[in-house]
Formats: structure tokens, C-alpha cells, sequence
């Protein structure tokens, strides 16, 4: 949205320097809903425009995801921390959901997908787990003392500082690949992060879990977003799990699946 | 005929999966192991339990009541082998190789694609919970064997109905062996017949008499429902009481109706544990004869196949076989949700079954792709080996070690040195209440002896579960160590761990070191020390 609030800027302040159009009728939402008629696409299904496909579904669109994000305690953690980045979370989760529930034309979903991608890279920068690459005494000492436990030289093998960081880097890949932690603060197994909390009302969980099964069921015609959720999954993996507000380029996921679940039961 | 030789071949690379090292692996044989074994010889020899009671419905164990399957089919071979880890644990092998058949004589059956059957039977006979339940003498995997056995005879029955008393008796049966059974075998009752109605009411006289024969063996434990026989086993796990509301409740105790949201949000939270992918294909269990250690319920790699069997089955679900399954595995896992502990894989094996079924699917639809059969050969031998080598190292070796640490291990070490040097008195001081229980079997104590020991009276057999704090028999004398008296004695000989004796008493009372049980990994450890030196 705010990008083809921006072309609609530019285009109006094009409009004003070339002097082409003194009409007064010229205000930016008035070229805004221009920009967006022209923006029509020759998609599989025939062709796509902006303007009857906001008239149909804008009302979810907009509401769904927002509303839902506004009942979940991770927004609220997030947006106590830093509004700007709370706000771009929900719009991502927007830009997801409209993903999933919609034959968006294939540049508006790469766009989405990477848009959601670059989130996660810049989380990962910011907040890179130190854990994978430092070796603690006490992992030195307990990885010692099982070397000598294999046979032979599979001791060497299996457990070195390379395979302790592979298990680690798996360990957080998988933590995130673990719904549980999303709906329910506190591991019902252990956990090795003590931190995390109820991040999304326990209600929304059989909506996540029919919207997942919604998204499998459409494997074949959601490749991209699936692929794009995988990566941030992966690329999440190297983040560190312990910050204080979670890992967050998750957020839209769950929240998008979640609010597409909804929509689904109610369609 | 080739599809029997590889059948064969599987089920006897299981059973040697199951059986090789036994002796060594796992360590030492468990408390609840030592108890079954030691009320089987019991029984064996003199017809009557531990405390003296004749064939109970229930068997008192050193703190819980057991379900008493498992020890009565032990009786023979501990009568054949003697108190051995071999004795004990036969019937859970002979169960371990049973499930193989079963799941390939089950699914050629329901599907009869004798590819997927023999992937199954394959998968079960490697996957971890298969083989770590296998190799010790736990109940739920005899009662896994024995419902997958009555789930092969239901579905024959449906044509041979002679079959089907024989499906429900063997049902019935599984509450005797394993207690989450008691409400899972009701369930599947229930949910065979909304899957079979139509052919069950075409023969409803011969399901009549099924579902009598199915309550009349249930008897003994309905007579039982309220006595501590019956319900202690869920008083302890579960957190429904008030008393542990009030104790764990938090925010809920301010809310209304909170005990209610306390108990559904509890629920969920183990419940959808079970579920997560990361449970039960990622995380090792912490506790150490819990599971085999770095592995899960089943190796990392087959998350792959689980995934790609979901998709499969989310676009073609119609499938009522797929769906009774599918139903069953969840269904299983609701008493397990209903404990306190965390993920306890060997309270959901029907659950774990079901989920190497969908792997075996997933691997299937694989191979299925792949258009070159030397391709699919080394495939299937590339995911094989890793996971023959990830349970080599895992079990065989860092479980071996690790295991000791619990305290089993360290337990038979200790009483086959007390045995050894019998001429000398022992006071047995451990944190580890079921020490006992251990003893009785390293000693072979005549059960005659035990029961005069404790004294109990029969006619509470069923409702009293305090076991004396206090009991001696040969050289062991199992009490709190008296610091002031004990001390005093000449070349007594004290046995406890560092919650029991500390350095500082050592040191105050003069102490002199005599051994030390212990495992590398963990500084819990077992020691005796000589009085008066």
C-alpha cells in the first residue's frame, strides 16, 4: 500500500512540475485510484485489476490480520519496543494474507515474499546468535567426554565444533518451525530459551492450524509463499532466540496463516 | 514368495536389532523393570506378590499400582532364565517383533500394497521409540502389540466373523496391560464401530457377544474403578485436583471458572505438544531412560517424507482407512495430555505408529518418483544406513554410558557389591526411595520374607499405598542413618548419595571412604563409607 501511495505522489508532484493538468479534480487520492486502475495485469485466471479487487475483498483485507494482531500480546511487546517496526510487522502480515488468499499477479507476490525476507535478514543482522559460533567451557567439556563415549575415531567425527554449531544452528531452525511456542508461554518440554510468552491467544491456534492445512492443501498453487515462508524459517534459524521480543520476522507468518484460517472457516 | 522372504528378512534384522547386547544395553535394569521382575519370581515360586498377595488384578509396586499383564507373561521366563535382564525383558522383545508383523499384516490388509506394508514393517523395526521400547521391559509396548494384533483380528473379522470375540477379547486385554489403554481401548470401541457400523450390524449377534465379552473380562477392574488400585496411577500424574490448582493455577486462580480454563489450557498445551513436528522428530528427551540420547522419537530425516505424506493426504482426505487411523493416533494421545508430565513418547505409541506409517507413505511416494531402480535402491540404503548409524552411536554407545547416571545402573552395581561382601552390615541411607526395590531383586530375596517384612494387611491391599520407610533383610538395613549411634558402632558400613551424606559430615564424624559409584557425565554418586576407621 504505501508504495502505490508513493507512485501516486510522484505522479501528482510529475503532474504539478509539467503543468499539464491544472484541474483542480488532480488531488492524490484522485491519482491514487488512478495509479491503481492502470495497474491491471494479464493473469492465469484472466485479467487482474486493483480497483475491483479491492472493491471485493478490502473489507477483510484490511480488517482480518489487523484485527487479529491487535488481540496478540507479541504486537503489544512489540510495539512497547518499537512502534515503527509493530506497524511494519502488521503491514507484512497484510501483504502475506492477501498472498495466501488471493491470485495475486507473480511480481506482487515475489515482492511480498521479499519484502518478508529482507525483514528476517535485517532481524538477523541485528540480532545474529553469537550462540552458533562460540563454544562454551562447558560444551567443550561435555563434548570431551562423549567423544570418548563412540567408537573409535566416530568420536571425532560425529561431535567437533563444527557438528556442535550445525546442531545448534538445527536446534533453532526447528525451535521456530515449533508452533507450540507461538501459542503457549512456558515449554510444556524444555525449551532452552526460559523467556518466551504467550505470544498469540490460544484461540487462534486451531485457526493456524486449518490455515496451515488450507496452505498445504494449496502446495501447488501457493509455491511462492510457501518457499518464501521456508526461507525466513531458515534464515530465522540463524537469529537469536532469546531476544526479548522473539523472533519476529515470524510474526507476520503466523499471524497471516492464522487470519487466512479465519477467513477460509468463514468462506 | 519374495514379498515373505523380505518380510522375513525384516522381521529378523528387528529382532536382532532388539536383542543384540541386550544384556549390556540399556545399563543395569530399571527400578520399575527390577519390580516386575522380582514380583514375576514371586508369583512364579509361591503363587503370591511381593506383600503376599495371590494373583492380584493390580500389582503394588514399591510407590503406584501396576498393571498386571506384563509381569504375569514374564512369570515363565524368569521361571526358565532366572531373575536375568534377558527374562525380563523377552516379552517386550517377542511384543517388538509382534508390532512388525502386525503393521505389515495390518496394512497389506487394509491397502494391500505390499510395497507400502513392507516400508512399514521396515520403518517400525528401526525407528528409535520402536527399539528403545523393545529392549526394555515396558507395558505399553506389549499393549501396542496386542491392539494392533486385535486391530488385524477386527478387520479379518469383518468377513470371518468367528474373528471378531477374539479382536474384542484381546482389546479388553490391553487394559491389563498398560493404564492409558483403559480409556483408549473404550475409545476405540467406540470409533471402530462409527467406521464399521454397516458391516457390524450385519452381523450383530457376533458383535452382541463381542462387546459382552469385552465388559465381562473388564470386570475385575471395574470392581476396582474407586479403590487406589484404580485411580492412583491418575491422582499422581494428573492436574485436575484442586490441590494442584491452587498450587500451579497463577493467573487462572483469579479468574472465573479459572480451574476449568486451567485444566483446557494445560490440556492444549501438552496435547499440542505431541503434535509439533520439532517434539517428535528433533528433541532428544532429557531424561535419560526416557528416550536414547540426541535422538527423538524418530530420526531428523524423516521429517522430510512426514511432510510430503501431509500434503498428499490434505488434498485426498476422503480415505475412511487413512482417517480411522489418523483418528486413532490422536485419540491415544489424550490421556497422555491429561498427565503432568511433558511429552513421554512411551504413553502415545499407538501415536507413534500411526506417524511411521505417514513416513513410510511419505518415503513411498518418493521412491515412487524416482523413475531408476538403482536410484531407488541407493536411496533407500542411504536413509537407511544414516539412521542405523545415528542409532549405533546414540544407543549402543552414549546411551550405554550416560544411562549410568540414573540411578539403576549405579543401583545394581552397588547391591551386587553389598551381596558380594555379605559378612558386612550395610545402612542403606538414599535419596532414591525405590533403592529398595532394586535390592530385593539383586538379592533374590524369598518373596515369603519380603511380605512378613511389610506387614501388609491384605484386605487394603488394593487401597493402601504407604510402603514402610524402614526395612532390613540380610546385610542391608534400609533407614535413615542416626548420626549420633550409628557413627559410634565399629566398621558399620554407610551408604548413601550427597543429599544424604554430606562432605561435612564426613569430615565431622571421621568417615573413611570405602567406594565410590559414579558415571563421568554427572557428579551424582553413590558411596560408601566405613565408620570408626
Amino acid at each position: 500500500m504505501p508504495n502505490i501511495f508513493n507512485s501516486a505522489c510522484s505522479f501528482h508532484t510529475v503532474c504539478i512540475i509539467t503543468k499539464k493538468h491544472k484541474d483542480s479534480k488532480f488531488t492524490i487520492g484522485y491519482l491514487g485510484c488512478r495509479v491503481i486502475n492502470e495497474l491491471s495485469f494479464e493473469t492465469d485466471s484472466g485479467n487482474f485489476n486493483w480497483m475491483d479487487f479491492l472493491k471485493q475483498k478490502s473489507k477483510i483485507i484490511l480488517i482480518l490480520p489487523v484485527l487479529m494482531a491487535l488481540f496478540s500480546a507479541w504486537t503489544l511487546r512489540i510495539f512497547q519496543q518499537n512502534q515503527l517496526l509493530a506497524i511494519l510487522q502488521v503491514i507484512l502480515a497484510v501483504l502475506l494474507f492477501l498472498m495466501l488468499f488471493s491470485r495475486l499477479p507473480k511480481i506482487f507476490n515475489l515482492f511480498i515474499s521479499l519484502c518478508l525476507i529482507i525483514n528476517c535478514l535485517f532481524f538477523v543482522v541485528a540480532h545474529f546468535d553469537q550462540d552458533l559460533t562460540q563454544i562454551s567451557a562447558l560444551e567443550k567439556n561435555d563434548l570431551a567426554i562423549r567423544q570418548n563415549y563412540y567408537p573409535h575415531r566416530l568420536g571425532n567425527f560425529f561431535h567437533n565444533d563444527y557438528t556442535l554449531g550445525f546442531y545448534k544452528l538445527e536446534r533453532n531452525f526447528f525451535t521456530n518451525l515449533d508452533f507450540n511456542q507461538f501459542f503457549f508461554g512456558g515449554a510444556p518440554r524444555y525449551r532452552p530459551y526460559a523467556l518466551d510468552f504467550d505470544k498469540f491467544p490460544l484461540i487462534y491456534l486451531p485457526f493456524f492450524i486449518f490455515g496451515a492445512y488450507q496452505l498445504m492443501k494449496k502446495a501447488g498453487e501457493q509455491k511462492i509463499a510457501i518457499s518464501a515462508i521456508l526461507l525466513v524459517l531458515i534464515i530465522g534459524g540463524f537469529g537469536n532466540p532469546d531476544y526479548i521480543l522473539g523472533i519476529y520476522p515470524l510474526y507476520p507468518i503466523i499471524l497471516a496463516i492464522s487470519s487466512f484460517g479465519v477467513y477460509k472457516i468463514y468462506a | 514368495m519374495l514379498k515373505k522372504i523380505i518380510l522375513t528378512l525384516i522381521i529378523c534384522f528387528g529382532l536382532w536389532l532388539r536383542v543384540v547386547d541386550i544384556n549390556k544395553v540399556p545399563p543395569g535394569v530399571y527400578l520399575d523393570e527390577a519390580t516386575i521382575a522380582y514380583n514375576a519370581y514371586s508369583i512364579g515360586f509361591f503363587g503370591k506378590d511381593q506383600f503376599g498377595m495371590s494373583w492380584p488384578v493390580y500389582f503394588r509396586s514399591m510407590v503406584e499400582y501396576k498393571t498386571p499383564l506384563y509381569v504375569y507373561l514374564t512369570v515363565l521366563p524368569v521361571k526358565l532364565l532366572g531373575m536375568t535382564p534377558i527374562a525380563i525383558r523377552i516379552v517386550s522383545i517377542i511384543s517388538g517383533i509382534l508390532i512388525i508383523w502386525m503393521t505389515y499384516l495390518l496394512m497389506q490388509h487394509l491397502f494391500n500394497n505390499y510395497k507400502f506394508s513392507l516400508l512399514s514393517a521396515l520403518f517400525v523395526s528401526i525407528v528409535p521409540w520402536a527399539i528403545l521400547n523393545s529392549r526394555s521391559a515396558l507395558e505399553p509396548n506389549l499393549a501396542l502389540a496386542i491392539y494392533l494384533l486385535s486391530l488385524y483380528l477386527f478387520h479379518k473379522g469383518l468377513r470371518n466373523k468367528l474373528l471378531l470375540p477374539v479382536a474384542f477379547i484381546l482389546l479388553a486385554l490391553t487394559n491389563y496391560a498398560y493404564n492409558a489403554y483403559r480409556f483408549f481401548s473404550l475409545a476405540q470401541v467406540i470409533l471402530l464401530f462409527i467406521f464399521h457400523y454397516k458391516s457390524l450390524l450385519k452381523i450383530k449377534k457376533i458383535f452382541f457377544i463381542s462387546i459382552l465379552l469385552f465388559i465381562i473380562i473388564l470386570i475385575p477392574q471395574l470392581l476396582l474403578l474407586t479403590s487406589a488400585g484404580g485411580t492412583h496411577r491418575y491422582q499422581l500424574l494428573s492436574y485436575t485436583s484442586e490441590k494442584y490448582f491452587q498450587a500451579n493455577g497463577g493467573d487462572f486462580q483469579k479468574v472465573p471458572f479459572g480451574q476449568a480454563l486451567f485444566i483446557v489450557h494445560t490440556f492444549l498445551k501438552k496435547y499440542v505438544d505431541y503434535l509439533s513436528p520439532k517434539s517428535i522428530f528433533f528433541d532428544a528427551d532429557p531424561i535419560a531412560v526416557r528416550g536414547i540420547p540426541e535422538l527423538a522419537a524418530f530420526y531428523p530425516w524423516m521429517v522430510i517424507p512426514f511432510f510430503i505424506a501431509l500434503v498428499f493426504f490434505s488434498k485426498k482426505h476422503k480415505n475412511n482407512l487413512c482417517l480411522f487411523l489418523g483418528f486413532s493416533g490422536l485419540i491415544s494421545i489424550i490421556p497422555a495430555g491429561l498427565t503432568t508430565d511433558n511429552l513421554y513418547e512411551i504413553r502415545v505409541l499407538p501415536y507413534l505408529w500411526v506417524i511411521t506409517l505417514i513416513v513410510a507413505f511419505g518415503l513411498l511416494m518418493i521412491l515412487q518418483k524416482i523413475s531408476q531402480p538403482t536410484a531407488k535402491g541407493l536411496l533407500l540404503g542411504f536413509v537407511i544406513s544414516i539412521s542405523l548409524v545415528n542409532l549405533y552411536i546414540n544407543y549402543f554407545h552414549i546411551l550405554r554410558e550416560e544411562e549410568k547416571v540414573e540411578q539403576s545402573g549405579t543401583l545394581n552395581e552397588l547391591f551386587d557389591f553389598t551381596y558380594r561382601n555379605i559378612d558386612k552390615q550395610f545402612i542403606v541411607d538414599l535419596s532414591e526411595p525405590l533403592a529398595y526395590g532394586v535390592a530385593l531383586y539383586e538379592y533374590k530375596l524369598d518373596p515369603r520374607i519380603s511380605a512378613q517384612m511389610e506387614g501388609l494387611n491384605l484386605k487394603n491391599y488394593y487401597n493402601e499405598i504407604i510402603l514402610k520407610k524402614e526395612h532390613q533383610f540380610k546385610n542391608l538395613s534400609f533407614r535413615r542413618i542416626d548420626w549420633v549411634i550409628d557413627t559410634k558402632q565399629t566398621n558399620f558400613l554407610l551408604v548413601g548419595d550427597e543429599r544424604t551424606i554430606s562432605d561435612n559430615l564426613v569430615l565431622e564424624n571421621k568417615l573413611k571412604l570405602i567406594m565410590k559409584f559414579s558415571s563421568s557425565l554427572d557428579p551424582r554418586f553413590i558411596t560408601i563409607y566405613q565408620t570408626n576407621p
